[in-house]
């Protein structure tokens, strides 16, 4: 069974012109790291939304198709109950906090208490979500002095305290400085190592480059591109999607006009892809 | 125009203290990168560049004028300073109103207001949606309708606290034409970036701020060649230096057209007026 | 000692703090009645002051217990005490006199009486609000049975004004950055008060929306009988003074109606 299952998926905000999500159709495997692209207004978010229940249950507009997640149809199970399978985080960290919770570790725990998990149980669940995102040391300070970064770690540690099959984030490095998107980037490696599967929507390429397995394109709320990063992130279409190649890329094709790169190499998307491919020449 | 700070000193209420003086001289059609962790200083030295926070300690000079006396009504004429959230700015029903809100409070005339919001609009590729609601569009339109109703001030010196945070790749060459259309008109532009890719391709200068005092001020180069600064800083190379670097280019290579031409100059390729053959 | 900059709460280990809120919360009523017990007399209520003072002062409060009450009760005792002083109905020992208007005992006394009660109730309920972390009470509520939505909605404004406080700085300086000058006329005020509201105003809906939907989305209201990882120490001995508390408060209240 698919961990997430797309038909025909089109959906369109009260107020919208055109679909913010229009035909989707796909399907993901459990364990696979995918990423969302897009310029903005793409439809990035709205389909974050869809996979994570938010539509059609708590926002209006036009639904239509199926969206399934670890088997359940999102429109017809609770909210609550899908909670159980798919965790969602936010692009701004500060709204996505409980807003009533003493501790770093309690803030964890929100979701486990919603769900009547037992104490014993629930402490083991926030101590190792603590662990994973390096916050055990912030575990007792009121989430309203953290950082931007450190929140973001908290909103993504409550989610693997709750320990759905399937994450879904929504661009949430937008709002952060460098060296904490890496250990967000790095975070969500080991989650997928542990087998979740996991949706990112994301403007930083060089970071998809290097973490997603899957890469999906989307433009005017369609599905553009679809494939391992190593093409999609590479090929000349993306630009027709209103995103540019990576640094990493240009050098390479600026190598290859120059006569510097393997002919017939496909051009890379990463650091070491970009040395390694000069190195070879 | 020229700003000049000299010898900041300022803590906070709390008892923190945000800068343990910071001196630095900027002048006509500069445009400089703010830099450093979270929690260096940055948003609070560009709050004392209008008067928004006073020094402890040391002044800020405006072509040779301490601002001290002035209002920041008035600094603001001169000064532009764009917060990082456009929702904590945006205030009125439409688009356009919203750019001209600032132009009017300078009180220039109807004309020149006119003129500049338009024109602000189209740099930022705003323009058909002049008599929109600003909370009907979408998070990175209103990004770029804060920046359209700063530059519609038409200041000398123009400060922008991460500004390309939220914008898409097509966004950001909008705000990068914009930025070249300020240095050419000799504004002095200050911004503050963790953007590293955006710093190396639109910046000239760098100052990094780490404890509440300068660690650098310089050129992009000097910043980017020296590892340990940039440890200590919290900052990381753009994409286009951790390319030259391991390739022995020297850090002064900030475009990927730059780093290409160091390739052929280092090794200058045999088939380079020919087809090239596979080895 | 620090506020904790999100609301009055000042953090701290005191036994006072590690105290059940409901047991700090029934000794509220208990101040109240017990300082009206005797209506024309102030011993009680400055008995009590001095208790909930020394209280504070254990706990490591005082010093934000003692400026909040003197900022309150100053501008009343300013008030209430001429108003009485002239013209209390039971005044009849002159203590001072100039220009026709004659200063009494009785209504000083009585002023000073109805100044002290106040002061009493206000430093039981400080006690409450400076040493009770309002998550604690809505965890306290939570565990009482309450329905989770009341708890939140009785327990998360006093979490969300100090942010709202903290943005209506930003918003200032963003605004006067862009040449707004609300200067120093109140025209000028009045003038200026649209564009720092309106992104204040909408901001907050914005935010609301989204926490709404980050709380349904971690289930809060699921159908599940919660849990609670914070535990709120309570004690037999607590729930015994709290039930004293109720029965003291409502023989006063007898005794009052009675007598």
């Amino acid at each position: 069974m698919p961990a997430i299952d797309i038909r025909n998926l089109s959906f369109t905000h009260p107020a919208g012109k055109r679909p913010a999500l229009d035909s989707l159709s796909l399907t993901i495997e459990p364990g696979r790291f995918t990423a969302v692209i897009g310029a903005n207004n793409a439809g990035k978010t709205t389909l974050c939304h869809a996979l994570s229940g938010v539509i059609p249950h708590l926002f209006p507009g036009t639904f239509e198709g199926r969206v399934r997640i670890c088997g359940n149809d999102i429109a017809e199970t609770p909210i609550s109950k899908l909670a159980l399978s798919v965790a969602f985080v936010m692009q701004n960290p500060e709204s996505q906090l409980s807003g009533i919770r003493f501790t770093v570790r309690d803030e964890i725990a929100f979701g486990l208490e919603n769900q009547g998990v037992d104490r014993p149980e629930m402490l083991r669940r926030v101590d190792r979500a603590l662990e994973s995102t390096g916050l055990a040391d912030l575990a007792d300070r009121s989430p309203h002095h953290l950082s931007g970064g450190q929140l973001q770690k908290v909103a993504l540690a409550a989610a693997i305290a709750v320990d759905t099959p399937v994450l879904i984030l929504d661009e949430p490095t937008t709002f952060l400085d460098p060296a904490s998107a890496t250990e967000i980037f790095a975070i969500l490696r080991r989650l997928k190592q542990n087998g979740k599967t996991i949706v990112v929507a994301e403007q930083r390429l060089d970071s998809v480059a290097l973490h997603a397995d899957r890469v999906l394109g989307l433009h005017q709320g369609r599905l553009a591109l679809d494939g391992p990063p190593e093409e999609v992130l590479v090929s000349p279409a993306l630009r027709e999607i209103g995103l540019d190649w990576t640094r990493f890329t240009r050098i390479a094709a600026l190598a290859r006009d120059k006569g510097l790169w393997q002919k017939d190499a496909p051009l890379p998307a990463t650091l070491e892809g970009t040395l390694n491919g000069l190195a070879k020449n | 125009m020229d700003i000049e700070i000299r010898d900041l000193h300022f803590s906070y209420e709390s008892g923190v203290q945000a800068l343990a003086g910071v001196s630095l001289t900027t002048g006509r059609g500069e445009t400089v990168a703010l830099v450093g962790h979270n929690g260096s200083g940055k948003s609070t030295l560009v709050k004392h560049l209008n008067g928004l926070l006073r020094p402890d300690a040391g002044e800020v000079l405006i072509d040779g004028k301490p601002t001290a006396d002035l209002r920041v009504a008035q600094i603001a004429r001169r000064v532009a300073l764009l917060f990082q959230n456009p929702d904590n700015q945006i205030c009125k029903g439409t688009v356009w109103e919203e750019t001209v809100f600032g132009p009017k409070n300078l009180g220039y005339p109807e004309e020149k207001i006119r003129d500049l919001a338009s024109d602000s609009l189209a740099a930022l590729g705003l323009t058909e949606m002049r008599d929109r609601n600003p909370h009907d569009l979408g998070f990175s339109e209103r990004k770029r309708l804060a920046i359209a109703s700063i530059l519609a001030m038409n200041t000398e010196a123009v400060v922008l606290d991460e500004p390309t945070a939220g914008l898409d790749s097509g966004e950001i060459k909008l705000l990068e034409a914009v930025l070249r259309g300020l240095r050419d008109h000799g504004r002095t532009v200050l911004v503050i970036s963790h953007d590293m890719d955006f710093v190396a391709e639109n910046m000239t200068r760098a100052i990094c701020l780490g404890q509440g005092r300068k660690q650098y001020d310089g050129g992009l180069p000097g910043l980017f060649g020296d590892p340990a600064l940039l440890k200590r800083c919290g900052l990381v190379l753009p994409q286009t230096v951790q390319v030259g670097s391991r390739l022995g280019l020297s850090p002064d290579r900030l475009t990927p057209e730059a780093v290409a031409a160091g390739l052929s100059e280092k090794r200058p390729s045999p088939s380079g007026d020919h087809p090239a053959t596979s080895p | 000692m620090r506020a904790s900059g999100t609301t009055l709460f000042v953090e701290g280990q005191s036994r006072l703090h590690g105290c059940h809120p409901f047991s700090k919360l029934f000794f509220i009523p208990l101040t109240g009645v017990a300082a009206y017990v005797e209506p024309g007399t102030v011993q009680a209520a400055v008995f009590l002051i001095v208790l909930n003072m020394t209280l504070a002062a254990a706990a490591g409060v005082l010093p934000t217990a003692w400026k909040i009450t003197w900022r309150t009760l100053l501008p009343l005792a300013l008030f209430m005490l001429p108003i009485h002083g002239f013209l209390y109905p039971g005044n009849h020992t002159p203590l001072f006199s100039r220009q026709g208007l004659t200063l009494y005992a009785e209504g000083l006394r009585f002023a000073g009486t109805i100044l002290a009660q106040l002061a009493a109730v206000l430093s039981a309920s400080l006690l409450f609000v400076l040493t009770t972390h309002p998550a604690d009470l809505i965890a306290a509520l939570t565990k009482a049975g309450w329905p989770s939505s009341i708890a939140y909605l009785l327990g998360s404004p006093l979490l969300m004004l100090p942010a709202m406080r903290d943005r209506t700085g930003v918003i200032r300086a963003a605004q006067q950055a862009r040449g707004l000058d609300s200067g120093a006329n109140i025209l000028g005020r009045i003038r200026s008060l649209p564009p720092l509201v309106a992104p204040l105003v909408l901001g907050a809906f914005a935010e609301i929306e989204q926490r709404a939907i980050a709380l349904e989305l971690r289930g809060f209201h699921s159908s599940a009988s919660k849990t609670s990882l914070r535990r709120v120490p309570d004690s037999t001995a607590q729930r015994l003074v709290r039930r004293l508390f109720l029965v003291a408060t409502v023989f006063l209240i007898l005794y009052r109606i009675m007598i």
